[in-house]
């Protein structure tokens, strides 16, 4: 069991990291972005590729594959930002799985089957934990995610900056009335979620299928950890993100390991039905 | 109407029209990644006569990809058709993706079929088709040679897989692992198929039952997603099982999944794969893991059972498969090899029939497999056979391989020299 446990951590980390950047992307944006996993994956491919053509070394690929992240979430940011700035959380969040399947489309071509070498983060030896290796990058990706988690909650609440983003999340029409680079901040966020979800996704890359759409697909599970936050505590979002990667892996050889897969939905089910639980209930009496 | 109602109206419609422009452009570049109905392999320089319409089902996206065998049999056509076709008709191909879905499965089917009226399905490799349209093809008089995924694939009476399939190569993978590899215990990781599932329970009672001592060996038996999950988790329970041998049934890229996971975890065991795990690729993916004893002592390898012949053999016609792949820039796996066998298979049984059927025709096509002659494709065990029976199982071995310094080599001790087979016949599904 422990063992499994630890195995989680692998899968936890990402689902983490994704998580935290899915809260900061709604708060801040007012869009739950779907895209995310599919933006971190076709950065990542972008290192494979520099490997391939440039023969760059793992560091550098890594490198240009963040800075790939960051500018697919540049695009991506302006284009929000130029037609759906005004939109409905529904509209944008919509535009988001057009953005999914258009970006899976590209990511199918480049990993077309084969099996590949990606660049490892963290090639060193594992971490032995209770007669179980940890992949050591796993175990920084969950402090990452969550020390990630509880800076961003701090800089929105401690700083100037994170003052303007506040602002701009409640009224943004206000807020730039009011001076604040509305555009300018929501492209730093989607090119910083971006850039985040591209180093979660690299670093499970080296143990992990090199098929495009799971990749995508793992902002599905984290969208899971993101609903335990409520869409509002990154650091909750973090922890459910590693608990979910955990409750996977315990699943996983488990009798009903087959549904393996159905786990964040149990978890979105049940916290949608606890959220408003209320609603429900007042009106039933 | 006000000018202010008039922005309104134009700016809700400009909202609308970006919105749709959005989906349609994402939508449109998904349907040319999965090319729904592509044609390929059109050539028809060669003769006058009517051509030869043939069709491919395969799943080329989704978790379980098999696109390499489009390209394999476009290969092979291409080549026929640079040789003047069969008996002076030249073959066109149209292929499509299923999505591993079965709704697309039935829906690509029909349409090859009942508008595009092709003579026969070639190279079809699909999660979901066998399944889904199963009667289909016989109802309609259509033969079908290709990729054998799941029990239907192996018992209907117009689809001809050219490969050991995972039944026949699971068996194989057993009589190799229990005779010659001997672990102290192994820990089956098997694809999520429910439609496999009840008969590899099936197989493994059959075959626990002709070979006392080995149902003790057989620690654990898991079914996993391993294309969409980690599979760190599972290798991380057969480490805590004491497993020295994991054996699985997945694709090249989550079979390096696997054992690169293994390296993390620190389990220490052998790794064999069904013939979907082969690709030449994979070598120069694991480097030195794919070694004997690189995951420690008890590690005697990364096996794969492949069931077409290993792409370094040194047979003519497997040598002229690996030069016309590099030439038209084919991956070379296990896919395309099975693109070009269903191929070079079905060439070989109109070539033969030529004289006596209309080839064009479904009607002509079928007749002329059900008649054929078996044809030695230098590619498995056994010769390729159409026949008139009601199940195919043609193809009832695989040639084990494994990596050594870089490159797949054939295993030694197999039954049948360079290739281990089943003798006899597997019992029917749910028999």
């Amino acid at each position: 069991m422990v063992a499994e446990m630890l195995a989680g951590l692998v899968s936890g980390g990402v689902y983490a990291a994704l998580a935290v950047c899915i809260v900061l992307m709604y708060q801040m944006l007012g869009v739950v972005n779907l895209a995310l996993g599919a933006m971190g994956a076709l950065a990542a491919c972008m290192s494979l590729l520099c490997v391939r053509w440039f023969g760059l070394a793992p560091g550098p690929a890594t490198v240009v594959a963040v800075i790939c992240g960051a500018l697919i979430g540049v695009v991506l940011g302006l284009l929000m930002v130029r037609y759906f700035l005004e939109a409905s959380v529904e509209v944008r969040t919509t535009v988001t799985i057009a953005i999914t399947v258009g970006i899976i489309a590209v990511g199918d071509r480049i990993l077309n089957g084969a099996t590949y070498n990606f660049p490892n983060l963290f090639s060193g030896p594992s971490v032995e934990i209770f007669g179980t290796g940890v992949p050591i990058g796993s175990l920084i990706e969950v402090a990452a995610a969550v020390l990630l988690a509880v800076g961003v909650q701090v800089f929105l609440r401690r700083t100037h900056l994170g003052a303007q983003l506040r602002a701009m999340s409640e009224r943004p029409i206000t807020a730039g009335l009011l001076g604040i680079r509305v555009r300018t901040l929501t492209v730093a966020v989607w090119a910083f979620a971006s850039a985040i979800a591209t180093i979660a996704v690299m670093v499970v890359l080296p143990t992990s299928t090199t098929s495009f759409p799971p990749l995508a697909y793992l902002v599905i599970f984290a969208l899971g950890a993101a609903l335990l936050g409520l869409m509002r505590n990154m650091i909750v979002a973090a922890v459910g993100g590693v608990l979910i990667g955990m409750l996977q892996s315990i699943v996983q050889p488990s009798g009903i390991g087959r549904y393996t897969d159905a786990v964040p939905f149990v978890v979105i089910v049940l916290v949608m039905v606890w959220w408003r639980r209320s609603d429900v209930w007042s009106e039933a009496r | 109407m006000s000018i202010l109602d008039r922005r309104r109206i134009s700016s809700t419609m400009r909202r609308s029209l970006t919105i749709a422009a959005a989906a349609a452009i994402a939508l449109s570049a998904a349907a040319c990644a999965s090319s729904s109905s592509s044609s390929g392999g059109t050539t028809t320089s060669s003769g006058s006569k009517a051509p030869i319409k043939v069709a491919q089902i395969t799943t080329i996206s989704g978790g379980y990809p098999f696109g390499a065998v489009v390209p394999g049999t476009q290969a092979y056509f291409k080549l026929i058709n640079s040789q003047g076709g069969i008996d002076g008709h030249p073959i066109q191909f149209i292929y499509g993706d299923d999505k591993g879905t079965a709704s697309q499965a039935a829906e690509l089917a029909r349409l090859y079929v009942l508008q595009d009226h092709v003579a026969a399905m070639v190279g079809n490799t699909s999660l979901a088709d066998c399944n889904t349209n199963k009667g289909f093809y016989t109802g309609n008089g259509i033969a079908v040679i290709g990729g054998g995924t799941e029990p239907l694939c192996f018992s209907q009476a117009n689809w001809d897989p050219v490969n050991a399939g995972p039944y026949y190569g699971k068996v194989v993978q057993w009589e190799y692992t229990f005779s010659v590899l001997k672990p102290n215990a192994v820990c089956e990781i098997e694809q999520n198929d429910p439609t496999s599932i009840p008969y590899y329970n099936q197989l493994r009672s059959w075959f626990e039952a002709q070979n006392p001592g080995v149902a003790a060996k057989f620690k654990e038996i898991t079914y996993t997603n391993d294309a969409t999950q980690n599979p760190t988790p599972a290798v991380a329970h057969a480490k805590a099982l004491g497993c020295d041998l994991v054996e699985l049934s997945t694709v090249a890229p989550n079979m390096v999944a696997f054992v690169k996971a293994a390296k993390a975890v620190g389990l220490d065991a052998t790794f064999i794969t069904l013939g979907s795990g082969y690709d030449t690729s994979v070598p120069a993916t694991l480097g030195s893991l794919g070694d004997p004893g690189a995951l420690g002592p008890s590690d005697k390898g990364v096996f794969v059972g492949a069931e077409l012949a290993a792409v370094n053999s040194t047979n003519p016609q497997v040598q002229l498969m690996v030069n016309t792949f590099k030439a038209d820039n084919v991956p070379a796996n296990f896919w395309s090899e099975i693109g070009w066998v269903s191929a070079a298979t079905f060439v070989a049984a109109l070539k033969q029939g030529a004289s006596k059927y209309d080839i064009t025709t479904a009607k002509g096509v079928l007749q002329a497999l059900q008649n054929m002659t078996p044809y030695s494709s230098g590619f498995a065990a056994n010769a390729m056979d159409f026949g008139p029976s009601t199940s195919h199982p043609g193809n009832r071995g695989s040639q084990m391989v494994l990596i050594q310094n870089g490159t797949w080599v054939v295993a030694s001790g197999q039954n049948a020299g360079d290739y281990e087979i089943v003798h006899g016949l597997l019992p029917a599904p749910g028999a």
